[in-house]
């Protein structure tokens, strides 16, 4: 926990957030992806982070199972 | 308020938080802060013996009380040391409010010039992702609040709070850089009961958003 709030200090929420900009899923007509995101409700975007999330732990899984 | 009467002039002393702006609050903050603890006192006369020791530890007593009371007055030092003991004791003692610790009154809303302010739901529901992070980096802000640092504060309030009506866009820096400004006059009875209730908000988003960039940081490596 301590190690991810050294993050935040350092480089605030920047990553985070143009890293679900980039996926686009949440882009708005008349708004750049970033604005978009930022414009998005909050439990929306809480809810990708988590089906993501889960989705990257599935992947890895599934690769050292392949591996062996 | 109350008033006392100092070298024949009326004073009025703040009896109560509701009584000081944020902006007196602040102010008074910076100045305890500029002052050396008694540890810090105790080192620096350590080579002295217990008399002397003693005698410059009330000095620097009478010194610290003496710029508190020109201070919450408005008086000149000089008008103070004229001032009978009791006196200065007397407003000192009016304003041990500030020593005690305050209880904070549960608050939806708040109101400021005419204008009625209101707090974030619980847990952010309806709030956009924007805010959140807004938040997040209110609470970043907050950790300066630990080393005495207040003036985050009135900032806090101007990102969260908002006026009947007001969307939930794209947090406008300019309004909240007016609204900052604004908040310096607000009452510190107030600002302790929004800065309690924010508080609570930032720690549980903070927690959860914590945890998720933990496990995400985790899965990287």
């Amino acid at each position: 926990m301590r190690a991810a709030e050294h993050t935040i200090s350092g480089y605030g929420w920047l990553n985070s957030l143009y890293d679900i900009a980039k996926a686009g899923i949440f882009n708005l007509p008349q708004h750049n992806p970033v604005n978009s995101v930022l414009l998005t409700d909050l439990y929306e975007v809480l809810t990708y982070l988590s089906w993501k999330n889960a989705m990257t732990q599935y992947e890895k899984m599934y690769n050292d199972l392949n591996k062996k | 308020m109350r008033t006392i009467i100092v070298n024949e002039k009326e004073i009025d002393v703040p009896t109560g938080w509701n009584n000081i702006t944020f902006e007196k609050f602040n102010k008074f903050s910076i100045l305890i802060n500029s002052q050396k603890t008694e540890e810090e006192l105790i080192q620096e006369f350590s080579e002295l013996d217990e008399e002397l020791r003693t005698l410059e530890m009330s000095l620097q007593n009478v010194m610290l009380n003496t710029k508190l009371a020109c201070f919450w007055t408005g008086l000149s030092e000089q008008e103070i040391s004229m001032c009978n003991i009791d006196e200065v004791e007397e407003i000192l003692s009016s304003m041990d409010f500030l020593n005690q610790s305050y209880a904070p009154v549960g608050l939806d809303s708040f109101k400021f010039k005419g204008i009625e302010y209101f707090l974030p739901k619980a847990g952010m529901v309806k709030e956009n992702f924007g805010k959140f992070i807004e938040a997040e980096q209110v609470e970043i802000n907050n950790k300066k609040l630990e080393k005495g640092d207040l003036s985050a504060l009135p900032k806090q309030m101007a990102i969260l709070c908002k006026r009947k009506g007001e969307e939930n866009g794209l947090i406008n820096d300019e309004a909240v850089t007016k609204r900052t400004k604004a908040f310096q006059k607000i009452d510190m009875a107030t600002v302790w009961d929004v800065a309690f209730f924010l508080s609570q908000q930032e720690s549980s988003l903070m927690t959860l958003s914590l945890t998720y960039l933990l496990q995400e940081a985790t899965q990287k490596q």
